[in-house]
């Protein structure tokens, strides 16, 4: 037949070996190929390659963590926590007070904070004081992440503004959120009912949820799904516990180490596809394969800090601990804290470490990079600078050793097979994952 | 935190460069994406297709769809950011701009303007009778008072205009209404 | 209807742009009229340029309207309606092209009326939104961008859409249409089929296709916002789908492409019954159309669609377009759940072809 191949914004074809004119005509028409005299192709072409890459520019998104300490103890949860008693884990009066300049000062009309702990709610005085502090912004969101395993007056009324809302976890059936977080049935039953309370008095888009999955025994795919469904939940995030500490795994994880992983989230996705199908009435989705998906067809998806090209750190979001560190990324925090590596980029206090900073960005793209530059995948994927740290200790591996590489062709091909899928049900998931108005995904799509 | 030790000493030992200046790692970076990204086609970059412009169409200001304008990321409040995909609706979206219309009128007198609007209760007719009246009463204009602006009348009209330092048009301003207090 | 053009009467010899006022206001200037006499069928200003009198219909609120006066004939034509947010501008009656289905067939004279225009622009509201139409509005190209530059200078507030053929422009524009004062243009470009065969017989001029590629190659080049529109006509509606996947694929620039239902006016008068075609029951190469574009995140708005002739997935993307002035309902519609939300006909619509079906 030929070879595939792919251009510069990622299009795929066959390079026909003996090309005829109607093969031509085709290559033209579908962007693969464009007549040397054809100016406009030429433009519209580049102006996608250009609007491919992100441009991140203000400062409007902050995850706060105004207490380390936390009323669980999850089984995972081995630094980002401190006991529920400890002193000296939460913000002092001088970074409160640091941080509220800070937000002042930000050249921005939007605002996005995620209060993260430890359990932020143990203070929602501090919580409270920031989100008051925020009055000046035209468009604000923010996002408590809570266990619920408390639920008062004080956060309730919180959360009658229509800004605030909570995000929490929900790592499955009752039996393996009591092995993997409460380690009680009472406690579980406790969040549970919470949980219950807030989706009845708020509706399910108060709440956000997301399960942790332990990769070695994960639940069983419909348990998993049941479990979010029969709460309203429609977007179900799959994420593996990650375990720090990259010195576990010192050796670059060969494919094989993650196969079933890929094979339970691709199984999960095809039963979202099914159950879409036959129940009409919601839309499940798996929301990091949507993403995936929505950027090999779209420009512009890129604020999305996991997956967008360039990355560039402390940039438009940063994290701000219980200590008034900077961090780029929570993962970068985590990192931190475990005693791997010093990612802080400064303090709230006397501001960013600029010099830090450039030297971290200029690794954050994907461009240059030999292996990235010959993938088609590189126009929808991204760099993960922090992730490449964590599992191992090094930035500097060949991309497509590295677990985020490997994810990544997982899920960009299990996007193709799907989109080339003739089944309709799958042609049915695509098309509302995709947010189109019709029944199916257009058939004979091409790659843009 | 500067005192502990990490596992990781430095970011060198990571396999990113040894620092450099703020000015030149930026300047690398710009670089390497010029390099990659604009041809010699593109004689001014990135600038050729700036899309920051505000969306302007008939009415309504718009967005482009699809692209989400906040941050987020995967670890947390996955389900706060995509809209449930089934539920995409629009932005407001504008409506074109009409074609006009040009409704052709009555057919055409040149000369002395029309009094198409005829009919009793003449009010432009009274209204000039007024000011007529007015600026007789201020001793600008002796004629008849006939509703007819006539030479006599401008030239009475530009008279009081400049006695009151008024702007001189030689016509009914709201500033002669004023001056005569017949203003509404 | 809302009659644009009224009847009236005023003392001026030449004729003049007034901004009418229904009382005294700060920014009362050198163009401006007030209201000095109401009668119930007519209303009385005075301005700089003497008295003004305008035959009021059932409507009768101008304030802040701007309108111009042609003493002699006895009119004023309301050229930006304060209360509306159609307000367009007729730029010339003269086109290079001749379409099949046009709305406003063009003619060879030509009125030169930027100055009133540029008067009228610099009168409305702020932030106003005001159109340019032709004819081909950028035949005069040069007044054309003049105008733009000349009011936004003083009136950065204000924002432009022009529907323009696209045909005009050249690689020296683009300096001139990436400057400041074209940050708030936004141009209606037509396109009625993604091969040059089809595209220019339906727009009556050989090379069209070729000269509009490359009139959109300079506004790509000028980061200029960009609205495609088409028209369906039965000659293209099948061709729908493979318009959206070019569109999607290389046009991807743009900001919106408008579908739009064909208007019986014009040329299309006449030859309604052949271009016209009811999409109640033949929605598909649109739907399929609109999917396509979508994908691509190329946005998609219908135009001039009642809402009951368009599937319900698709409701989402209809706009109640048709302007005020120019609107009507079917008997039918009076029971419609979503009547509020509906763009209804054009006011010229043939009353058997509106097969309006309560929702």
């Amino acid at each position: 037949m030929g070879e595939f191949t792919s251009n510069a914004s990622g299009r795929f074809y066959l390079k026909p070996r003996n090309s005829t004119e109607a093969d031509q005509e085709f290559l033209v028409a579908n962007g693969f190929a464009i007549a040397s005299d054809d100016r406009l192709a030429w433009h519209s072409h580049h102006a996608r390659v250009l609007a491919r890459l992100a441009k991140p520019e203000k400062l409007d998104y902050l995850i706060l963590v105004p207490t380390l300490r936390c009323n669980l103890a999850c089984s995972y949860c081995q630094v980002s926590r401190a006991p529920l008693r400890a002193s000296g884990f939460d913000w002092n009066e001088k970074t409160t007070s640091a941080i509220e300049e800070m937000l002042d000062g930000l050249a921005t009309n939007a605002i996005k904070i995620e209060f993260q702990g430890g359990e932020p709610t143990l203070r929602l005085d501090l919580v409270k004081r920031i989100i008051d502090r925020c009055d000046r912004f035209a468009e604000r969101s923010f996002v408590i992440c809570t266990n619920l395993s408390e639920v008062g007056p004080e956060l309730l009324d919180l959360l009658e503004r229509a800004d605030v809302s909570v995000s929490t976890s929900l790592d499955g059936s009752s039996l393996v959120h009591s092995a993997q977080r409460t380690r009680s049935t009472a406690m579980t039953d406790q969040f549970l009912r919470n949980l219950r309370e807030i989706i009845a008095r708020f509706g399910p888009g108060k709440v956000s949820a997301l399960p942790t999955i332990n990769q070695s025994s994960p639940p069983p795919v419909d348990e998993l799904i049941d479990a979010f469904a029969d709460f309203g939940f429609e977007s179900i995030h799959l994420r593996p516990v990650n375990f720090q500490g990259f010195a576990r795994k010192r050796h670059p994880s060969s494919a094989e180490d993650h196969r079933a992983w890929w094979a339970y989230h691709e199984e999960f996705v095809h039963r979202l596809i099914a159950r879409n199908h036959e129940d009409r009435s919601r839309v499940l989705e798996e929301s990091y394969f949507s993403l995936c998906l929505r950027r090999m067809f779209r420009l512009g998806i890129d604020r999305h800090v996991d997956l967008r090209n360039p990355n560039p750190l402390g940039t438009d979001y940063l994290v701000i601990d219980y200590d008034g560190q900077l961090y780029p990324t929570d993962e970068a925090r985590m990192l931190a804290r475990s005693g791997i590596v010093d990612l802080s980029i400064g303090t709230v206090v006397d501001g960013l470490d600029v010099e830090k900073l450039a030297v971290l960005n200029a690794y954050s793209t994907t461009i240059g990079d030999p292996a990235c530059d010959a993938c088609p995948y590189q126009p929808y994927c991204g760099r993960d600078l922090v992730d490449d740290l964590s599992r191992y200790g090094r930035i500097d591996l060949p991309q497509h050793e590295t677990f985020f590489c490997q994810k990544h062709l997982y899920m960009f091909d299990l996007a193709v097979h799907l989109i080339y899928s003739h089944d309709p049900a799958v042609r049915y998931s695509l098309a509302r994952w995709l947010g189109l108005a019709g029944e199916y995904l257009p058939p004979q799509v091409v790659l843009a | 935190m500067n005192k502990r030790t990490f596992l990781i000493p430095s970011l060198l030992v990571a396999g990113f460069a040894p620092p450099v200046s703020v000015a030149a790692a930026e300047e690398t970076a710009s670089s390497i994406s010029a390099d990659a990204l604009a041809t010699g086609e593109l004689d001014r970059g990135a600038v050729l297709f700036r899309q920051d412009r505000p969306v302007l169409l008939a009415g309504h200001s718009s967005h482009r769809s699809h692209s989400s304008h906040s941050s987020h990321r995967s670890s947390s409040s996955s389900g706060g950011y995509y809209p449930p995909a089934p539920v995409y609706s629009p932005p407001p979206l504008p409506a074109p701009a009409p074609s006009p219309p040009v409704q052709r009128a009555r057919p055409r007198t040149f000369g002395q303007p029309l009094n198409l609007l005829g009919g009793e209760g003449d009010a432009f007719t009274e209204v000039v009778r007024q000011v007529q009246r007015g600026l007789k009463a201020f001793g600008y204009f002796e004629g008849q008072v006939t509703g007819t602006l006539g030479a006599d009348t401008k030239a009475a009209l530009t008279r009081l205009q400049t006695d009151y330092d008024l702007k001189v048009t030689g016509t009914i301003t709201p500033e002669v209404l004023a001056a005569l207090r017949i203003s509404p | 209807m809302i009659n644009l053009v009224l009847a009236a009467r005023a003392d001026a010899e030449a004729r003049y742009v007034v901004r009418l006022n229904d009382r005294q206001s700060n920014d009362f200037g050198a163009n401006d009229a007030l209201l000095v006499d109401e009668r119930p069928d007519r209303k009385i200003y005075s301005s700089a340029f003497g008295l003004l009198e305008i035959r009021v219909a059932d409507e009768s609120c101008f304030d802040r309207d701007v309108v111009s006066v042609d003493p002699q004939r006895g009119l004023v034509e309301r050229l930006v309606r304060s209360s509306s947010p159609h307000n367009t501008f007729l730029a010339t009656e003269r086109c290079d092209q001749l379409c099949v289905m046009c709305s406003q067939p063009p003619k060879k004279t030509h009125v030169d009326r930027w100055a009133e225009f540029e008067m009228a622009a610099r009168l409305a509201l702020p932030d106003a939104l005001l159109g340019i139409s032709g004819g081909e509005p950028t035949l005069f190209r040069r007044e054309l961008f003049a105008l733009i530059e000349a009011v936004q200078a003083d009136r950065p507030d204000l924002s432009w859409h022009i529907l323009s053929n696209g045909q005009h422009f050249c690689e020296d524009d683009i300096s001139q249409l990436s400057s400041e004062a074209f940050l708030r243009v936004t141009w209606g470009i037509p396109i009625y089929a993604a091969a040059a065969p089809l595209h220019d017989e339906i727009v009556g001029k050989e090379g069209a296709y070729r000269q509009l590629r490359e009139g959109l190659d300079v506004l790509l080049r000028s980061g200029a916002h960009v609205e495609l529109r088409t028209v369906i006509l039965s000659s293209n509606l099948d061709h729908l789908p493979a318009l959206a996947h070019h569109a999607g694929l290389h046009l991807g620039f743009c900001d919106q492409w408008s579908i739009m239902q064909l208007e019986a006016a014009g040329f299309a008068k006449n030859r309604f019954a052949d271009l016209f075609v009811p999409t109640a029951g033949r929605f598909a190469p649109i739907g399929e159309a609109i999917d396509a574009a979508e994908l691509y995140g190329l946005p998609v708005a219908l135009f001039n669609f009642p809402r009951c002739h368009i599937p319900k997935n698709y409701r989402g993307h209809a706009v109640a377009s048709i302007s005020d002035w120019k609107r009507k309902f079917a008997s039918a519609c009076a029971e419609c759940h979503e009547r509020s939300a509906c763009g209804g006909f054009f006011e010229w619509h043939p009353a058997k072809a509106m097969g309006a079906v309560p929702l």
